[in-house]
């Protein structure tokens, strides 16, 4: 009989242990509980020793007979229980190199890449994968929170959440929904669209979102970002839209449509600064034409979701710098 | 005490008649057991016939579900068991169970199981078998066009090989039921 997974409150007990290769699960069990609490990626690279990310740091976890090397048919074997043996059923997420794992947890790939006139078509011969374990931090928001909802006007500020990978954006983010759906800002609540194109945010299961995201949210997930902010923008009448990792130009056509019909934006995207996403011409576009208002600068200085500064893009002035606050 | 001669004689003849029905009920029974030994045996051969048909069809389905709508495989599975009936249905029906309950599993691993149990009631010969074992190797473990070219080829080898079966099921099934109820009156005859 298959062991009851729901009592178990870990995301990695619960959602990855049971996709991994029995060698591989018995070495991850073998770390300190609470070390597995703080693990926050998994990398198998075939041929490579069996790796875990936490605390900043890439470890390589070592059996009775020294470090685990990973082999092919592990990574294989790693590959089809995340895809539920259907690897055909997530050809355009593998595609962009991942998969989005039931609890909203990713697993990115690299591997040998199909390319067909310029596009890619598949990844195939899959050499490394990358399990990151989403984790709900409840309250990680908290310090931003009084930049991003202006209360006497009961209005919520456009704001571009940014930092490089693995500082804490989309965990940001998640509470940012929460927090404004909920009315955590002096009981200002407002109706949040999020469109989920990876389904990361909300990591929504047969339309439930698995994680809190709020009463208020009505959640757009498996949709590319561009069209399904448009579309929860005419059919869901949000007072805030949101959504993860913007980029192309398509998304900041849309971005700056929405915020011109007087819905705020919350986004993140990759950078470590502002002059990085200023130097990307789609970014660029957006900054210009203001469609935001405030931009936070994550890092993981002092652990993720340390807020390095907030900036008041108008004015192009640091609007809290200087001190650093753990978010 | 002794009988009379007449009794005697009665007795005796009641002994043989009994002797000879006795007999006759067993050879009745020898010929009757024999006779449905070889129906069973056609019925076999015509099994695996049947076999391969209704796992061709259910391949059909499958190809179908993931081609087209891209449904996942354990899904897929159910709906390829649901369309066909007998021993593929369940073979699929079982696959898409293992595949359900256990996520460290694979296709392969769950389908290979499945099929060994259909070998071990020897309802598939070793050339369809081969076939798919090999096809378990890749299912769903690459992307759509790839399933699609693996089900079109598998479904052509079995079809091939279901041409075969009931090329000899049709040599095979008359042979057997008469070598059974044939073969029974002869054992029968040799022993009267």
């Amino acid at each position: 009989m298959e062991p009851d997974l729901s009592i178990i409150t870990d995301p990695l007990e619960r959602d990855i242990l049971p996709l991994l290769p029995e060698t591989v699960k018995a070495l991850i069990l073998s770390m300190p509980r609470d070390a597995r609490r703080r693990t926050e990626e998994i990398r198998l690279r075939a041929g490579r020793p069996l790796a875990v990310y936490l605390d900043g740091t890439e470890l390589f976890l070592t059996g009775q007979r020294g470090p685990h090397v990973v082999t092919a048919q592990e990574v294989f074997r790693t590959l089809q229980a995340a895809s539920g043996s259907s690897v055909y059923a997530w050809e355009d997420d593998i595609r962009q190199g991942f998969i989005t794992l039931r609890g909203g947890h990713r697993l990115g790939l690299a591997g040998r890449v199909v390319v067909t006139d310029g596009r890619i078509e598949s990844i195939q011969d899959v050499g490394s994968v990358a399990i990151r374990v989403a984790r709900e931090i409840p309250g990680a928001a908290k310090a931003v929170l009084p930049y991003v909802v202006d209360v006497p006007g009961r209005r919520v500020r456009s704001t571009l959440l940014l930092s490089p990978p693995q500082c804490g954006k989309t965990t940001m983010l998640r509470d940012l929904i929460r927090s404004l759906s909920c009315g955590d800002m002096r009981g200002a609540s407002f109706r949040v669209g999020l469109v989920d194109e990876r389904s990361e945010v909300a990591a929504a299961y047969m339309g439930i979102p698995q994680k809190d995201v709020g009463p208020r949210t009505d959640v757009l997930y498996g949709c590319p970002k561009s069209q399904g902010l448009l579309l929860l923008l005419r059919s869901m009448a949000p007072d805030v839209l949101a959504t993860d990792e913007v980029g192309s130009e398509e998304d900041a056509r849309a971005i700056s449509e929405i915020t011109r019909a007087g819905v705020a934006m919350l986004a993140t995207a990759h950078g470590a600064e502002i002059g990085d996403i200023a130097a990307r011409p789609s970014m660029k576009y957006i900054l210009n034409v203001g469609a935001f208002s405030r931009c936070v600068v994550l890092s993981r200085r002092c652990g993720p979701g340390t807020v390095e500064a907030i900036y008041d893009l108008a004015s192009g002035r640091k609007v809290q710098g200087g001190e650093i606050v753990r978010g | 005490m002794t009988w009379p001669p007449d009794e005697r004689c009665r007795v005796v003849r009641l002994c043989v008649v009994s002797l000879g029905a006795v007999k006759l009920v067993g050879a009745v029974l020898f010929v009757a057991a024999t006779t449905s030994i070889g129906f069973a045996e056609a019925r076999r051969v015509a099994d695996k016939v049947q076999f391969l048909e209704e796992v061709d069809s259910a391949l059909g389905v499958l190809g179908t579900e993931i081609g087209y709508c891209g449904t996942p495989l354990a899904q897929a599975l159910v709906r390829a068991a649901d369309s066909s009936r007998g021993f593929a249905g369940t073979m699929m029906q079982k696959s898409a169970a293992a595949l359900s309950d256990s996520a460290g599993s694979t296709a392969c691993e769950v389908f290979r199981q499945a099929l060994q149990e259909v070998r071990d009631m020897g309802l598939i010969d070793d050339m369809p078998f081969s076939i798919l074992w090999a096809f378990s190797s890749g299912l769903g473990a690459s992307n759509r066009n790839d399933q699609m070219r693996l089900l079109q080829a598998t479904r052509e080898k079995l079809r091939l090989e279901a041409a075969r079966a009931r090329e000899q099921q049709i040599r095979e099934s008359k042979l057997y039921r008469y070598l059974g109820l044939l073969g029974g009156v002869a054992v029968v005859l040799a022993l009267y």
